[in-house]
């Protein structure tokens, strides 16, 4: 019998041709799902209230932020852009334009990891204005950039409910999501100096608690000044929420790094890129099957022979 | 020292067992096996290509999943400088460029984005000057009302360029304080071990006043911390620029850059100024700071991932060469 009638020869000889193509680093182009985010952090004050988790260890809101955003970078898919962008007064500053996570993904977390809230260039928070100018802001570095907002909404000084901003973009034409970080119970804004050091919380009567509107219309009506709420925070979701719905944007609420992972990777975010892969594996797969196949072929082939043997007997 | 990608492939693995439960020898008719000596060396010849089998299951298996060397940072030395990139964003980097020639410049309130602005000249030069020092550390920072970190120290021109060039697309934040944003960029190199030159690289057009405690901090911090300071400098449309012979008190008021220049310029520590309007600037720069490049300077780099799957499917290719061999010589007959 000569060898190529031997079919067991024949798959050897084939699983060896196939691992031999590996070596020529086999490709394939396939259209995956890639994204290009720019994470914007609130850096105001109330971020620095410690109610971003329910449970110990307790962690403020803006570090919880930086961690759920550090965290998501190796669970990006390759070929994915993040850039960084600070969010405070009512309007972001961008940090770096989008750059590719897997290759940079080191880089990106040292950046992430140097945001610190004395960056703060106005000591008011306009969440509204913020997400509108940060929208704009999106448009102008590249239409297909989504927005992952991390914010507590909390305005301050707070807005008239009758006077809100008005969002002049085009609803949805800048994807992404707002997320809400913080707790729902309202708790004191703790107050640092310059050096870092808590000096203990911000009290009643240092901030306002009316929108500046009609804070003029009391001053100008002989009212005394009124004594609210407004120096203690809560994450305000409906408030979060409805911007999202004026905006086109997904609203998503931090409680575990794990959810907000998967939240990144929806696919109404994804810009499909054709993605050269790497098919290494399908080829070895394949040689492997066929090199075990032999071994279960063989037993079969001698049940089959045995039959046969005993039948012609 | 060794990582998987895909663990879950590690789920085949029991597959190397297969050679040893099952075989693919033929089976040889004999009329009695008794008759059949009792032969040493084949049986041990049958439990090496059993062994071999298994390994190659194993190689190929590991190949699949994605072997490799994880990504790991190692500390090398070159000649290189440590520079501390620090970008003037306040509203006053907004204005038209001196040495701009295109329209929008020539009106006098200019729109915003229609005109090339001093920011977004000096990011421009500044990202063609880090282009040319792939071996620098670049750190950057930036400062309005308060200092601004962006990225520590690091070698990545991708990033680096992308923190360049972040600053382009809107106008600038607000008020100056250009003594806090030094500081903050000096204090960085605290407790930072002395790797190499350190630079920093001021990018401004100098619209600051600094007082004089900020002034001692800083003079302070430049020689605790062996830095030497670059500026940057970015001439307005209507400034007088550094060499505008005015009176002093004036100067205060009107080019608030005069006096800073001339505070750096008295400094014990080493300075030197850049003119953005000057075409040979950049050129200048990059001299300067080659000549300070003395120092080997140690830096970390990033050893990206390194796949080993190679490795993996090469050894299973030549165990599977070997198998094939011994099955092509194995005896089909007695006949």
């Amino acid at each position: 019998m000569s060898w190529f009638k031997q079919p067991q020869i024949i798959m050897m000889l084939l699983a060896i041709l196939l691992l031999a193509i590996t070596f020529a680093y086999p490709k394939m182009s396939l259209q995956q799902a890639t994204y290009r985010y720019v994470y914007v952090f609130d850096i105001s004050q109330s971020m620095n209230v410690m109610d971003a988790r329910k449970k110990e260890p307790f962690i403020s809101r803006l570090n919880f932020a930086k961690q759920a955003a550090i965290d998501s970078l190796p669970t990006l898919p390759c070929g994915t852009e993040l850039g960084i962008a600070l969010f405070t007064g009512h309007r972001a500053l961008l940090l770096t334009t989008p750059v590719e996570t897997c290759k940079n993904q080191h880089d990106l977390s040292n950046t992430i990891n140097m945001i610190e809230w004395t960056s703060t260039w106005e000591s008011r928070s306009e969440i509204a204005k913020g997400v509108y100018k940060s929208i704009r802001l999106m448009k102008r570095v590249d239409e297909n950039t989504r927005m992952v907002f991390f914010t507590d909404g909390h305005e301050a000084p707070p807005v008239n409910p009758n006077l809100l901003p008005v969002f002049q973009g085009k609803k949805g034409k800048i994807k992404g999501i707002i997320v809400g970080v913080g707790g729902d119970k309202q708790v004191k804004i703790p107050k640092f100096d310059r050096t870092g050091k808590q000096l203990g919380y911000w009290d009643s009567g240092d901030v306002v608690h009316i929108d500046v509107y009609t804070q003029e219309k009391n001053k100008r009506d002989g009212v005394k000044p009124l004594r609210g709420t407004e120096h203690l925070s809560s994450l305000r979701e409906s408030y979060l929420i409805d911007l999202a719905d004026k905006t086109g944007l997904m609203y998503h609420r931090l409680v575990t790094l794990g959810s907000f992972s998967e939240q990144l990777k929806i696919k109404s975010l994804s810009n499909p890129k054709a993605i050269q892969t790497d098919i290494r594996w399908l080829m070895a797969l394949l040689s492997l099957l066929l090199f075990i196949s032999l071994y279960l072929m063989e037993p079969i082939r001698k049940r089959l022979k045995t039959m046969g043997e005993q039948k012609s007997a | 020292m060794f990582a998987i990608e895909h663990s879950w492939v590690l789920l085949l693995l029991p597959l190397m067992l297969l050679p040893f439960i099952s075989s693919v020898q033929s089976d040889l008719n004999y009329s009695s096996l008794a008759l059949l000596p009792t032969d040493r060396l084949s049986q041990v010849f049958e439990v090496l290509l059993k062994l071999l089998a298994a390994i190659f299951i194993t190689a190929i298996i590991l190949g699949i999943s994605g072997l490799h060397r994880p990504a790991k940072a190692v500390e090398r030395i070159g000649r290189g400088a440590q520079t501390v990139i620090l970008f003037d964003s306040s509203t006053s980097m907004d204005t038209p460029y001196s040495g701009n020639s295109k329209g929008g410049a020539a009106s006098r309130v200019a729109n915003w984005g229609t005109y090339e602005s001093k920011g977004q000249v000096a990011r421009n030069l500044l990202g063609k000057f880090v282009e040319q020092r792939q071996q620098d550390l670049f750190a950057i920072f930036a400062f309005s009302r308060n200092p601004i970190p962006i990225m520590p120290l690091n070698n990545n021109q991708e990033v680096i360029q992308a923190a360049i060039k972040a600053g382009t697309y809107e106008r600038g934040l607000g008020t100056t304080n250009l003594g806090a944003g030094l500081i903050k960029a000096l204090t960085f190199f605290e407790d930072k071990p002395f790797k190499g030159s350190r630079i920093i690289m001021l990018v401004s057009d100098g619209a600051a006043k600094l007082v004089r405690p900020v002034k001692e901090e800083i003079t302070n911090l430049l020689k605790r911390h062996r830095v030497t300071l670059y500026w940057l400098y970015l001439r307005d449309k209507e400034s007088l620029g550094f060499n505008a012979k005015i009176d002093k008190e004036l100067a205060k008021d009107i080019a608030p850059e005069q006096a800073v220049n001339q505070y750096f310029s008295e400094l014990d520590t080493p300075y030197r100024a850049f003119s953005a309007d000057d075409p040979q600037a950049l050129k200048d720069a990059i001299a300067e700071v080659n000549k300070l490049q003395k120092l080997p300077i140690r830096y970390e780099e990033t050893i990206p991932k390194q796949d080993l799957s190679n490795y993996c499917y090469a050894l299973a290719l030549a165990l599977l060469f070997l198998l094939t061999v011994a099955k092509l010589s194995e005896i089909r007959s007695w006949h």
